[in-house]
Parts: structure tokens; sequence; C-alpha cells
């Protein structure tokens, strides 16, 4: 393997986006597929306990909103990481744990079940086959799939909660409401579009709504396992799951994305100020799980998603100056910024390879994973001069 | 000017972890007889060198970071990992 190629798996497997260069999967190594699992998975945890212990100090995208909630204002980034880290190691220890038993029940291999249980619940999607979870012709493989890759993207330190024996917390929060309600919607749109697309030995609908389930959940978390080219249902599938791939999981989990909880803030944003246009001196406050959204959070908020759109933007461009046509480029980019994995089309859609891509084009998705799990901001300051000044 | 010490303390013991983790693929193409075997203890003993060396030449007590500090940190975690972690792949 070339060390673009080597360079490009590593961040693929680090960011838990899992797009891959390699073919011929099932003839690898098995140390080569679980080290790919192995990177998604501590990719995953990595997220987790950057997402909590040091975004919301950073100030992120509107990551604020979640400071107040569960730390005790200190300033104390190290040891409150270290702190987190070992409870949410063991939650994930036993998540993951969790997923290797649904997987063996579901009829894989102890190999396969450890694999790909690591890049479930890191919402990553490495696979140890070239057909990804298609390999498996199992429905029983798909459901455990659907559930870990939601699990994985809810937030984790609700989990937290959760375990100090407030569940309820988990049920009571926004932000995973919407994750449902947004989940449910893409799910039933997706099922519809298969609808007149005549796929073979896919004609019962209960099938039909299996897949779409499974193909919006792994797509809308970030995660990009396939049991078939989704891309083949109808054109308005395909639009869909471009879409689905901005959304994202909640905020604190490992999903990437734009994140539940921005979009939350983004129509409390817009319906104020819409408010404010027939009642200008009405007074109207938006609110996120009850709590008034400060004017820094809201700001913070759509900022960061208009430099994701423009990012994105910037990425397409780019990389159709490698001569890539405007499908493969456009859901390229929007796969590697959101951390999805597969685009759109015959080259780089669920059943291609990025193999294929130009050298100069993985690196510039390479930087385009990188960018987009940090959220942008933390490494686009260093390239403001003032950083560096004193 | 920032200082670098506990950013690069901390990046150690990332790495070290990274270059722990590693030996498990190791042990498992040993055991598969497989010859992929020497690049993953390669890696994992590179890995580890610049981990453990990072992590006690510039070991502090208590490490504290400042907002530049922090930013620089989660970055080049990121970056150091991708870079240490791509070398056995090759």
């Amino acid at each position: 393997m070339s060390y673009s190629d080597a360079f490009f798996e590593a961040m693929s497997g680090l960011t838990t986006t899992g797009a891959t260069v390699i073919t011929g999967l099932d003839e690898k190594s098995p140390g080569i597929l679980l080290w790919r699992s192995l990177l998604q998975w501590l990719g995953g945890i990595g997220i987790i306990v950057m997402a909590l212990a040091v975004m919301p100090m950073l100030q992120i995208g509107g990551m604020q909103l979640f400071r107040t909630e569960s730390s005790d204002n200190s300033e104390k980034i190290v040891p409150r990481a270290a702190q987190l880290a070992s409870s949410i190691t063991s939650l994930y220890v036993t998540l993951s744990l969790l997923c290797v038993v649904g997987y063996l029940l579901a009829g894989m291999s102890l190999f396969d079940a450890i694999a790909h249980s690591m890049t479930t619940i890191a919402t990553g999607g490495l696979s140890t086959h070239d057909a990804s979870l298609g390999y498996f012709k199992s429905d029983a493989v798909q459901y455990v799939a659907i559930v870990f890759m939601i699990l994985g993207s809810l937030p984790f330190g609700l989990y937290l909660y959760a375990v100090n024996g407030r569940v309820d917390r988990l049920f009571k929060d926004s932000q995973v409401h919407w994750f449902f309600i947004t989940l449910s919607v893409f799910i039933f749109l997706t099922w519809i579009s298969q609808f007149g697309s005549g796929l073979a030995g896919n004609n019962l609908w209960a099938d039909q709504l299996r897949d779409a389930a499974f193909h919006s959940v792994s797509i809308m978390t970030g995660t990009g396992y396939a049991t078939g080219d989704y891309g083949q249902w109808s054109s308005f599938a395909e639009v869909l799951f471009f879409i689905m791939m901005f959304v994202g999981g909640c905020a604190g989990s490992a999903s990437c994305g734009i994140k539940i909880f921005r979009l939350q803030v983004l129509f409390q944003t817009i319906k104020q100020r819409t408010f404010s246009l027939i009642q200008p001196n009405g007074i109207y406050i938006p609110r996120y799980s009850g709590r008034p959204i400060e004017e820094r959070v809201s700001t913070a908020v759509l900022s960061f998603i208009f430099l994701f759109l423009f990012c994105f933007a910037v990425l397409t461009f780019l990389l159709t100056l490698y001569d890539l046509d405007l499908k493969t480029s456009i859901s390229a980019a929007a796969s590697s910024l959101t951390n999805v994995g597969p685009g759109l089309g015959d080259i780089v859609g669920p059943s291609g390879n990025f193999q294929n891509l130009p050298d100069g084009a993985k690196w510039l998705l390479a930087a385009g994973m990188l960018l987009g799990r940090l959220e942008l901001f933390t490494v686009l300051v260093l390239f403001i001069p003032t950083f560096w000044r004193s | 000017m920032i200082d670098f010490r506990p950013i690069s303390f901390v990046i150690g013991i990332l790495l070290a972890t990274l270059g722990i983790a590693l030996i498990i693929p190791t042990l498992i193409d040993l055991g598969a007889g497989n010859s992929n075997w020497l690049g993953f203890a390669a890696a994992s003993l590179v890995t580890l060198f610049f981990g453990v060396g990072l992590g006690f030449s510039q070991y502090t007590p208590n490490p504290e970071l400042s907002i530049k500090q922090a930013f620089l940190l989660t970055t080049l975690a990121w970056l150091d990992r991708f870079f240490s972690s791509s070398l056995c792949l090759v």
C-alpha cells in the first residue's frame, strides 16, 4: 500500500468515517482487519471524551450549551477528561460487549462479531468484508446493527446519568426526542422512495422497510454500513441519503455531521426571526430543552453551520479540479466532512471504493475528515496568526 | 509563546496507549501465522518509543491547559495518531 493510501485508511479509521481504499478485504490478514476496527473503536471513544470534556470548554459551535449541565464550572480540562475517560470507557466497553453478543446471536463468527461491534458502536462503518454487512445476508444482523448504531449516536453524557439511576433524563432529553423524530421521518421517506423501483428479491414491504431503516440509520448516524447500493433505489433516495449525511446524531456521541442540537437551535432562531418580522416589538425567546438560548450560542451555531457548508463547497470545488464528476465530488466531500464513509455514484458509492481516486483527492478527503471530526473551528483557529502571538 | 510541555506530555500518553493497542493485531497475526505481524510489531515499537519518550521527558505533574493549549492539543493529538497508526498499514 502506498503511504497516501495508508494515511487515508488510518484517517478514515480514527475519524470513524469508514471509507476504505482496500479491496479484497475478505483475504486480508486478521491482524489488519482487526486493526482497522480497533482504530475506529479508539477514535470513537476519543471523540466522545473530546465532545464531553474538551469541546464545551472551547465553546465550539454552541457546545457551551452542554457546559453548565455536566461540569462544576472548573476550567481544569485534563483531570476532567481523564476522569470522564475512565467512566466512559467502562460504559463503552459494556455496550461493545453487548453488541458482540448481539452479532453472535445473529450468526456471525466470533472474529466478525468483535470487529463489527467495534465499528458499530463507534458509528464507524469499516467492515471485514468487501460487501460490508451485505456479506451476511441476514436480517438479524441488520437489526442488531440498527440498535447499536442508534445507541452509539445518543449522548453518552446521558448514559452516565442513566447508570447513576437517572434513566429518566435519557427519555426527557429534547435532543434525543428530535433525533428519533428526524430519523423516523427519514426512514419513512426512504421507504417510500423504494416503491416502484422494482428491486429484485426485495419486494415485500416489510423487507423494504427494514432496508430503509437500516440504511437511514447507517447514513444519518455517520456509520456507513450498506447491504446493497442504495443509490440504485431511485434518484429521490439518492437526494435523501445526501441530505441525511449532514444531519448526524446527537452531540456528545460518536456520530458526526452537523448534529441534532444545532438544527434545533437553528430552527428556534429562524422561528424567532420570522416572528419578529410580523411583530417587531413582540418578545419571543428561543429555547433549547426549556432553557432560553443565549445570543452567543445561537451565533456560534449559525456560524458553525455556515462554515460547515462553506468547507463543503470548497472541498467539492477542489475535488472537481482532479477531474472527478459532479456527483462523485459533491458526495465524497459531504461524506468525508460528515464522517459518513460511502458517498454516491459508481466511484465512491457503497459499491465502489476510494482506491480509484487520485492521490491528491485522497489527501483532500483526509483533511476534510479531520476538519469535520474536530468540528472545524478546532483546526481552523490554528491558522489564525493571533493564535500564535502571546 | 505557547508552552508545549503539557501538550507533549498528554500526546505522549496517548501515543503510548496506541502503541499498546498495536500489540493486539501483532499477536493475532502472529497467531495466524501471517507475516504482517512484523509490520505491526515495528509500528508498535516506534509508537511506544516516542510515546513513552515524550511522556517521560515532558512530564508535568497536574497538567493544566489554557484555551490556546487545549486547541493545539486537540488537533495535534489527532494528527499524530493518524501518522503513527498509518505506519503499520504501509
